[in-house]
């Protein structure tokens, strides 16, 4: 590293010139790097929890989805307008580019069987094109109710709502769907219903271009607020400048090499460079600093020797400090989710390359503009020694050991209040409160059966398992159970389907039968099981394989969930589990899948991800300390600063009832990264001077007074930096900056109280 | 740099390469939209190169299609088939079904009587083609469902195209004769198609409720030029993604046929309509010419009597000597 720094400060120029080549050799790698929408791309193929909910979506056709809803509280929706409405939009949907034509599903599409004058009829209640009277609506009304598909699903219970869904092909252009549906919606914007748009498919999107939008503000937002701070550090131009650039180059290799190894970048985690520009500035605020030091010190020196004085004298700390920077954020990449993954490592290659352009590019860049001291910059350097002095002596006056039982108290509050902690994701949550898929999203599930669905792969065991009558009513019982938990809206399977050609066959009302079987007082014979499978069979719109397999053996039963998180699909999941046992005893006789699944496994993953990665950057970091700082009690003096941070944040969330999710759990490998090196400096100082014999109040004091400044203007600086993340549109940015604000600012104030009082109460103790 | 720095980095570098091999970076990555349906590998007669035809020797589209209408399918018979749907290459539903036919020079009527699987046994369905119909629908298709309340329903025409049994051939697909309403037919050519020399003849629904209940927008007859028969048909949809405007549907072809008693008659279609699901249906056993078929078997109001008579063991070789 230090022959790396007497090259670049004695040719500048050809470093500069180097530098500049990559980096245009990088950004011609730049546009292959892909943004990933989909929910099924946050975990890895190879993961085997998914590898049986994959083959299950397979097996029966599952795809992202695209919702409308028509909502007319006043009228229902029993009316010419509003049922016109929903066949215009109904038919607007199949002619959307990626949107499967054919899976529409509405009023306007569904087949019902209806018998009329000895007519089977499979009709869709409303057919395109016909005319619509008040009669037409009333037969339609008392056939949806005689059918029962006012379960929440197309339509709302209180038939104040209908919904369309619409399945979407894998390798469509989300954005370019979210486009046409929004003009649908606007089209019909005149009239007394309201129109409201939701759906996997739909959120995704929707994310992608707040995160874009995002992007676009706070890259330029960071830029400004780092600059600032620096220039108001340094009162200087050209660290601001310097550092800056060498951020900024770092994160385009980063970039140009994502590009390169064909990995992709994730919808929560594009705000990446944000983060790591905030990052990147923490080693150079130390370099810098010394710099201007060692120029302040003997303003006669040549450039040259004032560089590689000062850059050879932060090289030890500036080394350790990205260590630490670098496993925290490699401490992601353990976990199984891959935007964690994925920032985590190309996190860390962004910190490793940042760290050599501090030893290369920025040392060329400063001998090539030879940057002045100012007046200004000798005064401040009193005035920070004179802070430094009185938190040493308010410290010695408060006593160390209070100190540190306030801590402790602190620690264990916070220790406690973590155990209420939630833990959440899902990509319509993340969407900005005014977003129209946001808004739509809460209406549907305040009027309808919900948006997300879990689904359930239910095997019976045998061929033509539910073709045998006690089965297919075990799913039905299945139904019932799942039904009767509070935070179901609605669930369906191929028993519903059968008891409803059955009611549509005796001209019975669909629920008064469902009832009777329940009760016993109808019979369900194999005739009529397989009679129903057999129509159903020869309907086309509504394909039965997407209820049940061919050889009638393997069951699919979907459950919407009104705002569904990980407890309530937990629930269901427990639910259908005990029922399926008088299926099936085996173990896979249920196999969750789909959006809810996906979901709830991803929320599993981040628990498990963060409570083993926070423990394995945590106790890698203390071995790596305790090595380099000679003593493992050293070392977790430095660590425990860091880990107080944490509880605290911890415990501000489980408080403010903020949901743990991938975006804003990057927060702790960040703050883990970053919060370690004021520690670092600090204790690094402490140790050298205990090494040079002084006395440990000398020692401790000179470090404060040579480390403490920095830590303050590298805390303020991140920290600002951090800061424009309150602008984001996406709620889980947002937090991640507030929590990587908090962290920062409470691990400063913790490494500058925290570790002198340890260090005086062990002396005292001694 | 001193010793324990070194020290650190090679720990730095080793915890780097562990959790990269950890994480699975590279190998591991997420793929959306990964599965992909297998392509089945139909090994189906392609029809070749059609050829444009004019002149002497050339039927008109008229000759072909009454000619073909007019053919001798042995009225009355009956035969009993096989149909097997198949899916992702395995065989996931079988039926066994005897069809009844009848000609009585208004109408052609054709009974489809299920005799397995034995939960359906007794489920009929009577189709009734009339004869040289200008206008469409020219039949009307009857179901009876045994179980329950035991109705005769009629299906609705515009659902004639949905699949029989859940299988990929439809209601029109089984009918015995072409349609003279509802189309307009040209003679596209000629060519050769499971070593026979066929005409191909094109149609094309006039209307587009003609159209929507077709599911189609161009088909394709090959109709051999030697004898009355259709060995294969190509249905088209239309698709501004496809060359030409328009893309391959469903495609039926006659694998095996002969000649019993002077009938030329199938002995196994296939028909594709799905990558991944097709249909078979093989002949088992068939009578040809059998003038004691009680003509009242073919009214709709008798199909309870023959799905009672199914349950009971009545079989077609019967009809040789009663009727049931």
């Amino acid at each position: 590293m230090l022959r790396l720094l007497r090259f670049s400060t004695n040719h500048p120029r050809i470093v500069v010139t180097v530098v500049a080549a990559v980096t245009i050799l990088a950004c011609l790698f730049i546009p292959r790097v892909r943004l990933q929408l989909d929910g099924r791309s946050l975990i890895p193929v190879d993961d085997p929890r998914l590898a049986a909910s994959d083959k299950a979506a397979e097996f029966f056709g599952l795809r992202d989805v695209v919702v409308i809803a028509v909502v007319n509280k006043q009228t229902g929706i029993y009316t010419p307008e509003t049922l016109e409405r929903v066949a215009r939009l109904s038919e607007g949907l199949e002619r959307i580019d990626g949107v499967i034509a054919s899976s529409v599903t509405s009023l306007a599409t569904i087949p019902r069987l209806f018998i009329s004058s000895d007519k089977i009829n499979t009709r869709p209640l409303l057919n395109h094109g016909a005319g619509f009277d008040a009669r037409t609506c009333e037969q339609v009304r008392f056939e949806t109710e005689s059918l029962g598909i006012n379960d929440g699903v197309i339509v709302a219970e209180d038939g104040t709502g209908a919904a369309i869904f619409a399945d979407v092909t894998p390798e469509s252009d989300r954005e370019t769907i979210l486009k046409q549906a929004r003009n649908l919606v606007d089209k019909e914007a005149d009239g007394g219903d309201s129109v409201y748009l939701s759906g996997t498919a739909l959120a995704q999107a929707a994310l992608g271009q707040s995160a874009a939008r995002d992007l676009m503000k706070l890259i330029p937002a960071v830029i400004f607020v780092v600059g600032l701070i620096l220039m108001m550090a340094f009162r200087h131009f050209v660290p601001a400048c310097v550092s800056l650039a060498e951020i900024g180059i770092s994160l385009l290799w980063t970039v140009g090499l994502i590009g390169l190894t064909g990995h992709s970048v994730f919808v929560t985690t594009l705000v990446m460079p944000v983060i790591l520009m905030a990052v990147g500035v923490s080693d150079d605020v130390y370099a810098l600093s010394h710099f201007f030091e060692e120029a302040r010190r003997d303003e006669g020196q040549p450039i040259v020797k004032v560089v590689q004085t000062a850059f050879t004298g932060v090289s030890r700390s500036v080394m350790i400090t990205t260590i630490s920077t670098v496993i925290g954020l490699l401490s992601l990449a353990i976990t199984n989710l891959e935007p964690l993954r994925v920032f985590g490592i190309f996190g860390a290659v962004a910190i490793l390359f940042s760290s050599l352009f501090t030893f290369s590019f920025v040392p060329a860049l400063l001998v090539l503009l030879d940057p002045k001291l100012s007046k200004k910059q000798v005064s401040r350097k009193a005035r920070e020694t004179r802070g430094m002095l009185a938190i040493f002596n308010a410290l010695s006056l408060a006593g160390p050991r209070r100190v540190l039982a306030l801590v402790i108290l602190s620690a264990g509050i916070a220790s406690l209040m973590m155990t209420q902690l939630k833990i959440d994701d899902s990509w319509v949550k993340n969407l900005p409160g005014a977003s129209d898929v946001y808004r739509g999203d809460k209406e549907i599930n305040n009027s309808f059966a919900g948006t997300i669905t879990l689904d359930l792969m239910i095997d019976s065991a045998e061929a033509e398992g539910y073709l045998d009558p006690e089965k297919i009513k075990t799913l039905g019982s299945i139904e019932d159970a799942i039904s009767e938990l509070p935070t179901v809206g609605s669930v369906r399977s191929v028993y519903s389907d059968i008891l409803r050609v059955n009611a549509s066959l005796r001209g019975l009302n669909y629920s008064d039968y469902r009832n009777a079987v329940l009760k016993g007082e109808r019979e369900l014979t194999r005739g009529e099981v397989e009679q129903a499978m057999l129509l159903m069979a020869s309907v086309r719109r509504t394909p039965i394989t997407e209820q049940i397999d061919r050889q009638y053996q393997i069951a699919r039963v979907t459950v919407f969930i009104r705002s569904a998180n990980y407890e309530r699909i937990h629930d269901v999941l427990e639910t259908a589990a005990r029922s399926a046992l008088k299926i099936s005893t085996a173990a896979n006789a249920v196999t969750p899948f789909g959006d809810g699944w996906i979901s709830y496994l991803t929320v599993r993953l981040l628990v498990e991800g963060q409570v083993w990665s926070i423990a394995l950057a945590l106790l890698t970091d203390l071995a790596l300390l305790s090595l380099l700082l000679g003593s493992i009690r050293t070392g977790a003096i430095a660590i425990l600063p860091v880990v107080f941070s944490l509880l605290v944040v911890f415990a501000v969330l489980a408080a403010t009832g903020t949901p743990l999710g991938i975006a804003n759990s990057m927060f702790a490998g960040i703050a883990i990264g970053i919060g370690l090196d004021f520690s670092i400096h600090l204790t690094s100082v402490y140790r050298q001077g205990i090494k040079k014999g002084l006395a440990h109040g000398d020692s401790l004091k000179r470090a404060l007074i040579g480390t403490g400044p920095a830590i303050i203007t590298s805390a303020v600086a991140i920290t600002a930096g951090f800061s424009v993340l309150v602008l984001s549109e996406v709620a889980p940015n947002m937090q991640l900056g507030l929590m990587i604000c908090l962290s920062l600012l409470v691990c400063a104030a913790a490494t500058l109280i925290l570790v002198p009082s340890l260090v005086m109460a062990r002396r005292t103790a001694r | 740099m001193n010793r324990r720095l070194s020290i650190t980095v090679a720990l730095a570098l080793f915890s780097f390469a562990c959790a990269l091999s950890f994480s699975g970076c590279g190998g591991n990555r997420t793929d959306a939209g990964q599965i992909r349906k297998g392509v089945l590998k139909a090994n189906l007669p392609e029809p070749g190169k059609i050829e444009a035809v004019q002149g002497a020797g050339v039927p008109s589209v008229s000759e072909l299609i009454s000619g073909y209408n007019a053919r001798n399918f042995g009225s009355p018979g009956w035969r009993r088939v096989s149909l097997d749907l198949i899916t992702n290459g395995q065989l996931t539903r079988a039926f066994t079904v005897v069809n009844l036919w009848k000609d009585d020079k208004q109408e052609v009527r054709t009974l489809f009587l299920l005799q397995e699987p034995t939960g359906l046994r007794g489920t009929n369905y009577l189709l009734a083609e009339r004869r040289a119909a200008a206008e469409i629908p020219d039949m009307k298709v009857f179901l009876f469902l045994p179980s329950g309340e035991r109705q005769v329903l009629e299906i609705e025409p515009s659902k004639f195209n949905e699949g029989l049994l859940g299988s990929d051939f439809t209601y029109t697909d089984l009918r015995m004769q072409l349609p003279t309403g509802g189309y307009n037919y040209k003679l596209a050519g000629q060519c050769v198609l499971n070593n026979e020399p066929v005409w191909v003849l094109e149609a094309e629904p006039v209307s587009e409720t003609v159209r929507q209940s077709s599911n189609w927008s161009l088909a394709r007859f090959y109709l051999a030029q030697k004898f009355q028969f259709l060995i294969g048909a190509d249905y088209y949809t239309d698709s501004e993604e496809s060359e030409g405007g328009r893309k391959l549907s469903k495609k039926m072809r006659v694998v095996n046929f002969e000649q019993i008693n002077n009938v030329w008659t199938a002995t196994e279609i296939n028909m594709h309509s799905d990558e991944n699901h097709y249909s078979i249906l093989k002949m088992k056993d068939a009578r040809f010419g059998l003038p004691k078929i009680d003509a009242r078997l073919f009214q709709s109001n008798e199909l309870s009597v023959l799905a009672d008579s199914i349950r009971a063991g009545w079989t077609p070789e019967k009809l040789s000597a009663t009727n049931p």
